[in-house]
Formats: structure tokens, C-alpha cells, sequence
């Protein structure tokens, strides 16, 4: 029992890991985009 | 005993969370990559060399090293008379290579039209003395010959169309309104995005650094090859130097058909600058579509939508104005 938990546990930070990294890759390319060029960094394309 | 089960724990602690980090970087670079080369139209206007007939590059029209262009043709070579496109490379300050173009170019090949992209001398350290008014006339040199090239390579041109980017899309504003009278083929359209269209001091001052008269009246010297002093900005006396490199200022009741997009938020070039443009064409009854997107800069990066009905838009307008026969 401890140790499916354990591992459910580390199976859900590792999803949040991919997920928030996924997600903050594509906001600080926009962010990059934004301060080269102007741009929101929310609204329009959704990421 | 313990002094291990404390280490075993740490090292396990440490072990995840340098995996949860590796992770987190893959995700993050691979995400970021992914945004960065994506085709925000999905391969919708872009096609293979295949579907092109012939391509021949780096043909000269000047005596100078950056007087080239390249030359799409379609696969159909029994037409008698094709409709041409032609594309300007944009780049500023800044240069950009002819390919950046190539599948744009090879859709319209694949469509039937006679496509070029023209490369001309940038302001550069290569050509400090280059400005807009004699890279318009680098321009004006150059189609006479690309015209030329196809029709002696078999494909007669009888009615072209011109877009360009950024500093490359005034260049296209100013051959269609100003140049088009004097075109080797009639000028039936022109298409580009955020090019600067017209030059007021009020506009440009939000963008040129410390948004001072002396910044407008260097940056339009530079742009324009005219001595522009800070007086002249202060006592509006510029208009009639600007003129010859100002889209805007050549609008007339016989200017060819206009589709214009730019970025609300561009911080290189004042949106306002193509709302004046927008202005004057609605003022002499010229035909114009402007897509003005939202929520993007000079690069229209995010606002996808915008950017899938301009091209739709453009579509319409080879349709309307250049249709193959």
C-alpha cells in the first residue's frame, strides 16, 4: 500500500513537471517574441 | 543504521529531484523549440519543390552583388499569358535570406503563377548609404529584368502582383502607388505586413528611443537618404522630403488594390502608421482589406486567426484580380 502511493505520488510530479515546463516554454518564447517585437503575452493564440 | 537510512534517504530525495528537473528542462526546452519552428498556418501555404516547375536562383539585375533575385516557375508552360508575384526580402537593419520565402513562393508556383524574390542592398555595414528611397529604386530596376527573364525562359507575364515585409512591405507600397505607372506588367494588387506606410513625427515619436524630435528627424534622414533637421520636425516641414519614400502620399484614385496587415501592439513600427495608409485608401475609393491583429507586434506572432484570414483574404484576391487563364 505505501509503495503504490509513493509511486502514484512521484507519477503526478512528474506529470506537473512536464506539464509547467510545457506550458513556461511556450510563454517565454512569447515573452521573448513580446520584447523584440511588442505583443500581449495573453490573449490571441492561447500559448 | 540510522546514519544510512538518513543518507539512503537523501540521496533518494536528491536522485528525484534531479529527475523531476530533467523533466521539467526537456519539457521546456522541447515546448520552446516546438513554438519557435511551428508553421502557425500548418503547411497550408507552403509547398514542395515538386510541385514547382523549375526554380533558378541568384540571377542578376545590377551591378552589385546583392542585385539578385530568384525566379519560381510553374509547371504548366503552355499558358499564353502568366500572372507574376513578387516578393521583396525584408531585413532593415537587419538582413534575411531569400529562402526564408522559398515555400511561400513554391505555393504560388504550384498554383500557376510566376514567383521572385528580389534582393536589394540593405543598410548595412556592407551599404551604410543604403535608404528606402534608393532601395525603391534598386526595386524599380529589378522587375523590368525579372519580367524579362520569364518571359524569355517561356512564361509571357502580363499582370503582376508585389508584397513584402516590414521594410520590405513599404518597399512593395511605394512600387505599387508610386513606381507601377512605369511597371513592365500592370501592378494588380499589392499585399504586405507591417511595413511602415506613412511617416508623421506624432506616430514615430512612441517608437524612436527617447521619443525626442531630434530621434524622428534622425531616424527619417536615415530612412529617407534627405537631411531632416529637429526643426523641421518641430515646425512640420518634413512632409515634402518624406514624400518620396511615404506609401501613403501616392495613394490616388488609380492606386491597385491594397491588403494590409500589422500588429496593434508592433513596437518597431506605430500601428498608427498603417491606419494613415488605411485612411488615405478609403478616402480615393481604393480597394483594401486591413487586418490589424490584436494582440501582436511587428512579427504578428500571436494571433493565429488573424493571420489564417489574411492569407485567406489573399487568396481572394489572387482570385479576384489575378485569376490564371
Amino acid at each position: 500500500m505505501k509503495l503504490s502511493t509513493k509511486f502514484f505520488k512521484r507519477i503526478v510530479n512528474l506529470t506537473l513537471c512536464a506539464v509547467s515546463g510545457a506550458i513556461l516554454g511556450r510563454l517565454a518564447v512569447r515573452a521573448g517574441l513580446n520584447l523584440i517585437f511588442g505583443g500581449d503575452l495573453f490573449g490571441g493564440d492561447v500559448l | 543504521m540510522t546514519v544510512r537510512r538518513v543518507l539512503r534517504y537523501v540521496s533518494s530525495k536528491i536522485l528525484w529531484g534531479v529527475v523531476y528537473l530533467t523533466v521539467f528542462l526537456v519539457s521546456f526546452c522541447g515546448s520552446a523549440i516546438q513554438k519557435m519552428s511551428a508553421d502557425p498556418l500548418r503547411g497550408a501555404y507552403s509547398a514542395s519543390t515538386k510541385e514547382v516547375g523549375a526554380i533558378y536562383r541568384n540571377l542578376s539585375y545590377g551591378p552589385k552583388d546583392s542585385n539578385r533575385f530568384d525566379l519560381y516557375l510553374p509547371q504548366d508552360a503552355t499558358r499564353r499569358r502568366y500572372g507574376l508575384v513578387v516578393a521583396l526580402q525584408s531585413g532593415g537593419v537587419a538582413s534575411e535570406d531569400k529562402k526564408n520565402y522559398a515555400e511561400l513562393l513554391q505555393w504560388f508556383a504550384s498554383k500557376g503563377y510566376v514567383a521572385a524574390v528580389i534582393d536589394y542592398s540593405l543598410d548595412d555595414d556592407g551599404f551604410p548609404t543604403s535608404n528606402v528611397y534608393r532601395q525603391s529604386q534598386e526595386i524599380k530596376n529589378a522587375i523590368p529584368k525579372v519580367v524579362a527573364e520569364a518571359n524569355r525562359r517561356g512564361f509571357p507575364v502580363d499582370r503582376m502582383a508585389i508584397t513584402g515585409r516590414s521594410s520590405a512591405g513599404t518597399l512593395a507600397l511605394l512600387y505599387a502607388y508610386r513606381d507601377a505607372k512605369t511597371a513592365p506588367a500592370p501592378v494588380k494588387f499589392v499585399f504586405e505586413t507591417s511595413g511602415p506606410a506613412s511617416f508623421r513625427d506624432e506616430d514615430w515619436a512612441k517608437v524612436v528611443p527617447g521619443a525626442t524630435p531630434s530621434g524622428t528627424a534622425k531616424l527619417f534622414s536615415r530612412l529617407s537618404g534627405e537631411e531632416i533637421t529637429t526643426e523641421m520636425i518641430v515646425d512640420d516641414a518634413y512632409s515634402a522630403p518624406m514624400r518620396k519614400i511615404a506609401p501613403d502620399m501616392w495613394v490616388d484614385a488609380d492606386s491597385p488594390a491594397t491588403l494590409l496587415a500589422h500588429g496593434a501592439k508592433d513596437k518597431l513600427c506605430p500601428v498608427e502608421s498603417a491606419r494613415r495608409l488605411v485612411a488615405e485608401l478609403t478616402k480615393h475609393g481604393t480597394a483594401h482589406d486591413y487586418y490589424e491583429f490584436p494582440h501582436s507586434g511587428q512579427a504578428l506572432q500571436n494571433d493565429r486567426l488573424f493571420y489564417q484570414a489574411y492569407m485567406e483574404k489573399l487568396e481572394d484576391y489572387l482570385w479576384k484580380y489575378m485569376p490564371n487563364y
